[in-house]
């Protein structure tokens, strides 16, 4: 349990991240974001391969999703974990400057549990991921981690 | 008839004639030989014939019979003139005891108790010679009336003095001592003597009653002898009875009386009867005679025809009455030759030949031309035709024959002859195949196109190596018994399309229809066109149109595909648009939000606070230029839905969404209540958003607003309205309102991108709908969308 409620951040853009993680600790949320800069990388976290293969088991309690990401896309990337019966269960929040209809639909299709567009103005920027850090890392309750570490046997 | 009665009549008086000279030469010779009884005429007689009266006789017997053959008027005259003047003198001897010494100037005679003179002929007999001289010669002057009633009145003289002989009554003959007794064949010389002058010219004068060819001639000639012989004979018995004392002269008279008139009654009987007999004959035949005209006469009204009659010279001489009804012309100008002039000019001369050789020939007449018909005042076929009626002696009397107006046969086989040359004419064009032939297989007739469509030649058709059923195909010819079943239902069949095997072998699709012929509906008249080249050409355009679909599909495919191209490289670049420009945006926005937070707003002067607020600004216009952007295009993309819409509610839900730019407005809505449209719910309420945006926008300086909305229908639209006291705008640049990025104000106060309007231009083009405004500056503007009306 000490290495719990981490949460996956998946995004390319320095700046992003940066305001993300400020408006994360703004709001006081102390999780531990766990911070990639691709699909590939995000998947190799999550399936502990490649550089991520001696990290410690257990899985993000969310994941933070970009859409518009080098090498494997946001996209992908969700089709991927939704296909994997234990990726699965892992919330994942798709954070996106598009609010495109087609963007949309197409995670809902592929079974993203949330879709958050990211405002500009930075003051609502930081309300938006104040709340999304709340719910997914406060008030919403995780599948259980029996489930979640299943890949650590692999 | 009457030829024969004059015949005989003249045979009489030839012969009376020839009895008279032969009398009267015996006389003659009994005188030159003494022979007595040639003298007395009688055995034991004793008047004689004089040697006078012998030659007289002999002299007129001549006469009578020069009399037959025209003698010269001069020495007939000067002929009989002799008898006259010995009977003249003979006469006067008697009268004045003159002595001429004539009377035996040929022969001596002697007295006798018959004769005071001798030689000398009777005062009677000179004055029967007188009579009958003169009888002649008035003959020869054609007065045969006096002739006869001389003859008439000798033979009464002589027959006084026959019957004298006859019946013994010696004053008969014997006049008195002073004069001699004419003797017993001098009294039947005169007899036949005046009967030769009565037979000679039978028909004139006073003979003509008894010998007209009449029933009253008849008559007389039946009764007459029978009332002249009857009484002679009477006379002879009674009197014979006298003599021998039978009776009283009373009780013969009394005989002779009731004989007479028993006889006389039996007669007048007779004849009565016989009168009545041929009186009510004639009736008959005036009565069969009037029904046979009046016949005649409803005949030529009843008939069409004109009749007519024309004498053997061939001219009308009587009033033509169906002549006239018909050509109007009247009696004075058709009399004569006039009846041609009715005849149309080019035919007169043509008819004029044909009657008159007609009239030559006597054969029947017949001509035909043209005629004019007053009543309908035009020139009409006819047809005329005469017989001629001949009388008892072969002469034509007259012509009798009718006109036929024949115009409307001529017309109606006229446009028959036209009927059938224009049908033989569309038949032998050859446009189409024609065939008459029967239900069964036979073919009797083919145009030359049918022929050719089954290759066929006219002799393999006469020769009857051809029928249709081996014409067609046995595939076919369940097809063929449905038509002939049809066309024997209704008449004619449907046309329908089958196939011929050619000579050949080869098969030609065709179309056929046929009728069948009335009464048994067992033979056709068929048509059949060649479908050869339009079978082809079907193909042809068939496999054009083939192509050309495929071409089609293919272009079809390939634009599809570029089109496809075109709108993922635009969702791209949306895509792009909407990521890669906001990303840089929002991190601008995020860290000079974070930069002022840093800062201790204590030491930072004016200049650089007011530099960051212009930077958050300016980036946060940029965030809505691209919103504003991003949803122009989603407008030209995305589907769009159709449902009846409220517009009463959207107002009203739209005037919800405004409220907090309202707030510190003082605003005077005028909503009317607004017709219901047809459309999409989410691109309209962003239409009707926009416009109450801007004229919430544009009347902001106003120190009381005012915003109106109603609406108008129009035949195909209702057109919606929203009108404000704003500053409005210029009408010079009313077409640039509309278009993206285009702006009329650049004043601060109004903050804006310029695609607003363009989209809602986008919105109302894509229902089909229009977009205006008028406006003046400073005096508030008017935006009207116009939309296709709800038809219930």
């Amino acid at each position: 349990m000490t290495e719990l409620k981490r949460i996956l951040l998946v995004e390319d853009s320095r700046n992003d991240v940066e305001l993300i993680l400020n408006a994360l600790s703004e709001n006081a949320i102390a999780n531990e974001v766990v911070v990639v800069r691709d699909g590939e990388e995000a998947l190799d976290y999550l399936l502990r391969r490649g550089m991520f293969r001696l990290r410690l088991e257990g899985n993000p309690i969310a994941i933070l999703l970009d859409l518009k990401l080098p090498k494997i896309d946001g996209v992908e990337v969700l089709a991927t974990l939704k296909s994997d019966s234990l990726l699965r269960m892992i919330p994942v929040i798709v954070l996106s400057s598009s609010q495109e209809e087609p963007d949309l639909i197409r995670c809902y299709e592929l079974g993203t549990n949330a879709y958050v567009v990211k405002p500009i103005d930075f003051s609502q920027f930081v309300e938006v991921i104040k709340q999304v850090g709340l719910f997914w890392a406060v008030v919403n309750q995780p599948p259980p981690e029996i489930y979640s570490s299943a890949h650590s046997v692999s | 008839m009457a030829l024969k009665l004059k015949l005989t009549a003249r045979r009489i008086s030839q012969a009376a004639a020839l009895v008279v000279i032969g009398v009267g030469s015996a006389a003659l010779l009994g005188w030159q030989f003494q022979i007595d009884w040639l003298k007395t005429g009688i055995l034991d007689g004793t008047a004689t014939m004089k040697a006078n009266t012998a030659l007289c006789f002999v002299l007129l017997g001549v006469a009578l019979l020069w009399a037959r053959s025209r003698p010269n008027r001069l020495w007939f005259t000067i002929w009989v003139a002799i008898p006259a003047w010995i009977a003249l003198l003979t006469l006067g001897e008697y009268a004045w005891g003159w002595e001429l010494n004539i009377d035996q100037l040929l022969f001596a005679d002697q007295v006798s108790l018959d004769t005071p003179h001798p030689g000398r002929m009777g005062i009677n007999t000179a004055v029967s010679f007188l009579l009958s001289s003169l009888a002649l010669e008035l003959l020869i002057w054609r007065c045969s009336r006096l002739a006869q009633a001389l003859a008439l009145l000798t033979l009464l003289i002589c027959l006084q003095a026959l019957i004298g002989y006859g019946f013994g009554v010696q004053i008969l003959y014997h006049l008195g001592d002073f004069t001699t007794s004419m003797a017993l064949h001098t009294a039947f010389s005169f007899i036949m003597l005046s009967v030769s002058i009565l037979a000679l010219q039978p028909q004139q004068g006073l003979m003509q009653p008894l010998t007209a060819p009449l029933e009253g001639g008849r008559l007389a000639r039946q009764i007459l002898p029978i009332t002249v012989l009857f009484p002679i004979l009477l006379g002879w018995l009674l009197v014979q009875g006298y003599r021998f004392d039978y009776y009283v002269p009373g009780f013969g008279l009394s005989l002779q009386v009731a004989l007479s008139v028993l006889v006389q009654t039996g007669l007048i009987w007779q004849s009565a009867k016989w009168l009545n007999r041929n009186d009510l004959k004639r009736q008959q035949t005036r009565a069969d005679l009037r029904k046979s005209e009046e016949r005649y006469r409803s005949l030529t009204q009843a008939i069409a025809s004109i009749v007519w009659i024309a004498d053997a010279e061939g001219r009308f001489v009587t009033e033509q009455s169906s002549w006239e009804a018909y050509t109007g012309q009247n009696f004075q100008v058709h009399q004569g030759w006039g009846w041609v002039e009715a005849l149309h000019p080019d035919d007169r001369q043509q008819v004029r030949q044909l009657w008159r050789l007609s009239l030559s020939s006597q054969q029947i007449y017949q001509s035909e031309g043209r005629l004019w018909h007053q009543p309908t005042g035009e020139y009409r076929y006819f047809e005329a035709k005469g017989v001629p009626i001949l009388e008892s002696d072969g002469s034509i009397r007259e012509w009798v024959g009718t006109v036929n107006d024949v115009h409307d046969r001529k017309q109606t086989e006229a446009e028959l002859r036209e009927n059938e040359a224009r049908l033989n004419s569309f038949v032998e064009a050859d446009l189409v195949g024609i065939l008459y032939g029967d239900i069964y297989r036979q073919i009797f007739y083919a145009n030359d196109e049918f022929l050719n469509i089954i290759g066929y030649s006219r002799d393999d058709l006469q020769s009857g190596k051809i029928d249709w059923v081996m014409l067609t195909p046995p595939e076919y010819l369940p097809l063929d018994e449905l038509g002939i079943s049809e066309a024997q239902s209704r008449g004619a069949c449907t046309p329908y399309e089958k196939e011929y095997i050619r000579k050949d072998g080869s098969r030609v699709p065709v179309l056929i229809g046929y009728r069948l012929l009335e009464p048994n509906r067992e033979h056709s008249v068929a048509f059949i066109l060649n479908l050869s080249e339009q079978k082809q050409a079907e193909a042809a355009l068939r496999e054009n149109e083939a192509r050309f679909r495929q071409d089609l599909e293919l272009r079809v495919k390939e634009r599809t595909m570029q089109l496809e191209a075109a709108n993922r490289e635009l969702e791209s670049f949306s895509y792009s648009v909407s990521h890669d420009l906001r990303a840089p945006l929002r991190h601008i926005a995020g860290f000079v939000e974070l930069l002022q937070k840093r800062l201790d707003p204590a030491s930072l002067d004016a200049t650089s606070q007011r530099y960051l607020t212009v930077i958050a600004e300016t980036t946060r216009q940029a965030g809505t230029l691209i919103d504003d952007l991003l949803s122009f295009s989603r407008m030209g993309r995305s589907e769009m839905r159709s449902i009846r819409i409220d517009m009463n509610l959207l107002i009203q839900e739209v005037q919800r969404e405004l409220e907090p730019d309202l707030i510190g407005r003082e605003i005077i809505w005028q909503i009317e209540p607004l017709p219901s449209i047809q459309g999409d719910p989410s691109m309209l309420r962003l239409a009707v958003r926009n416009l109450l945006e801007n004229s919430v926008k544009y009347t902001r300086q106003r120190p009381t607003a005012e915003i109106s909305i109603g609406s108008f229908t129009q035949e195909q639209e209702t057109v919606y309205f929203v009108k404000d006291n704003g500053i409005g705008f210029n009408m010079q640049y009313a077409h640039k309102l509309f278009g993206i990025f285009q702006r009329l104000h650049s004043d601060p106060n109004y903050e804006g991108t310029g695609i607003g309007l363009a989209n809602v231009q986008r919105i109302v083009h894509r229902h089909g709908g229009r977009i205006w405004a008028e406006g003046k500056v400073n005096q508030g503007a008017t935006f009207f969308i116009a939309l296709p009306k709800i038809f219930d």
